[in-house]
């Protein structure tokens, strides 16, 4: 008792090293997000003064089929993204998880569109969607197929923004499984190749069980980044056509910037945070619970 | 029989290259397009059909994008705010992080639960508010609007983890030969943490640079601009063909990319690194 005591002495005026922190988290993060929680219960738009409103912005949100279609395509968005990034990056890992210079390269290059800005990205990738002049098109006509209506057409506008995201955000997951699959126990692939285990039951009772929780950190990474996702519809499609690319921030950003529904922008950004957090909790409970 | 092995090996071998080396075609590619294209002249709208090599080649497009926009103006911005906010950021994170993690003071713990309450809450909540007080304060359109960045949640969560390795046996002897904290923190525990710095300073500029929601909201004239904002518009009158067309756009996009590739080329060992540490912590 004595010892922890003398141990501690000399420790308190740690204080002033958080100080200027806990003042700048404090202030421009915690009580900002009150903030917003106050300013979403307010009738507030750019030319009145804020008038006290309880839950209209919510009831109002729930009945602004523009507002639900957002949020639903932020899910869709979401659930298309996940599943082509796991198989995509798993199965890239395990090919990158070889000793060697041009592993390593490889494994470098890939990274480099993480890097990149989503701006620098659409500049070249407007390109590739043109529907008269553009790559992608210009490829499949190469093989006498159909051009394909990719951003100008509300059923192919929002996958086409998944395949962008995809070849963006690669190389970050591939990153992660490399990490991932350093962690997996030597002995348990020695033990399985002794039980003569071929190389695909080896991978689904070895491999895959214990990458997990890499996989469910892939998981709420890519949640995370379709929640956020906002540049591809401000730069490419401007959420449309017909509405099948807006994003819940994007429609936060065109009620409060450009209609400046300040209370009601407040709401979007509510709902959108809190229906993020049920859904990276229900996924970590989920991806916990089996297998 | 052990021949026959080899050669299937070999060949399994030579299959997974290919493979990776088509991935790595389909990554360069774009990039590829956006070097060549930006030496093609007046180009307003992109070549059709396809080519992968201009027939003329110049450099009118960056001499267009530097006269007709204030690009200088602009990465002057980009530079201040992502050194200026990545450096403070380490610092301030990296104190905290001692303070937190290697002190002891009354309500530190619940000083540090409530700092890691952000580490859940997204950006999303915070840009609406941040916007109407640095309005309210007359600080829009200046750099001050960047203060909300000089510390960050996850960058303490990060370098208190790594402090963590470091024997507490460091900061007892360092007491004992009567140095302050602060001696403590600056002479013996900052210097080994560099590795982790490094990796958070080069993170956050990368983050800083690329940007485009937050500077989108809290700048007001093209004077303010930054690199990636900048790039936006003239992206966007580059698509109606004006302000010299796509050519200049792809100029203006090799500009603002060749920073971050600069700085990824140099640390790239450490972002690889960093990203084992951030995902083991975050996992």
């Amino acid at each position: 008792m004595k010892n922890t005591l003398t141990k501690r002495r000399g420790y308190e005026s740690g204080f002033w090293f958080v100080l200027p922190s806990v003042i700048i988290l404090g202030g421009f993060g915690l009580a900002v997000t009150a903030a917003n929680v106050w300013y979403s219960l307010q009738n507030w738009s750019a030319l009145s003064a804020p008038t006290f409103a309880g839950l209209k912005n919510y009831q109002r949100f729930f009945s602004d089929s523009i507002a639900l279609r957002s949020l639903s395509n932020t899910l869709q968005y979401a659930l298309m993204y996940v599943f082509p990034t796991i198989v995509l990056s798993l199965l890239l890992a395990m090919m990158l998880n070889h000793k060697g210079r041009l592993m390593s390269f490889f494994r470098s290059l890939y990274y480099v569109p993480v890097i990149t800005s989503y701006v620098v990205v659409i500049v070249v990738w407007q390109w590739f969607f043109d529907y008269d002049i553009g790559l992608f098109n210009s490829i499949l006509g190469g093989f006498g197929i159909a051009k394909a209506p990719w951003l100008l057409d509300p059923d192919w506008a929002m996958p086409s923004l998944v395949l962008l995201s995809i070849w963006k955000n690669c190389g970050y997951t591939v990153l992660m499984f490399m990490a991932g699959l350093q962690t997996v126990d030597t002995n348990l692939y020695e033990a399985a190749a002794i039980d003569g285990s071929g190389r695909l039951s080896t991978f689904w009772h070895i491999t895959l069980p214990q990458i997990k929780p890499t996989t469910t950190l892939c998981v709420v990474m890519v949640t995370t980044w379709s929640f956020q996702m906002f540049v591809q519809p401000y730069l490419l499609t401007k959420g449309g056509p017909d509405y099948s690319t807006m994003t819940v921030t994007y429609y936060l950003y065109q009620q409060a910037f450009s209609s400046y529904n300040i209370g009601y922008g407040s709401a979007i950004a509510v709902i959108s945070v809190a229906v993020f957090l049920l859904i990276t909790t229900l996924e970590k409970r989920i991806l916990r619970e089996r297998g | 029989m052990e021949f026959g092995i080899s050669k299937t090996r070999n060949l399994r071998k030579a299959l997974r290259i290919l493979v990776l080396a088509l991935v790595g075609v389909t990554v360069v590619f774009p990039f590829y397009i956006l070097l060549i294209e930006a030496l093609h002249p007046n180009l307003v709208t992109m070549p059709y059909p396809v080519e992968l090599w201009p027939e003329e080649i110049s450099l009118s497009n960056y001499v267009y994008l530097f006269q007709k926009n204030p690009i200088g103006r602009w990465t002057w911005n980009s530079v201040v705010i992502s050194v200026g906010t990545s450096l403070l950021q380490a610092a301030l994170c990296s104190m905290a992080a001692y303070g937190f993690g290697r002190t002891q003071f009354r309500g530190r713990k619940t000083l540090l639960s409530l700092t890691m309450l952000l580490l859940v809450i997204p950006i999303q909540t915070r840009i609406l508010p941040l916007f109407i007080i640095f309005s309210e304060v007359k600080l829009l359109n200046t750099y001050w609007a960047w203060l909300p960045f000089f510390s960050d949640a996850f960058g303490i969560y990060l370098l208190m983890q790594y402090m963590q390795a470091l024997p507490m046996d460091f900061d007892e002897a360092a007491r004992i030969d009567g140095a302050s904290l602060l001696r403590t923190y600056w002479n013996v525990i900052l210097p080994q943490t560099k590795p982790a710095l490094v990796v958070l300073v080069t993170f956050n500029f990368v983050n800083q640079w690329n940007d485009f929601l937050y500077p989108l909201i809290v700048t007001r004239s093209d004077k303010m601009y930054t690199l990636q904002l900048g790039l936006s518009n003239i992206f966007s009158s580059a698509t109606r063909g004006e302000n010299g067309g796509m050519g200049v756009a792809l100029a203006g996009a090799v500009i603002s990319f060749l920073p971050t590739l600069l700085i990824y080329v140099c640390f790239q060992n450490k972002i690889i690194d960093g990203m084992n540490i951030s995902a083991g912590v975050k996992g």
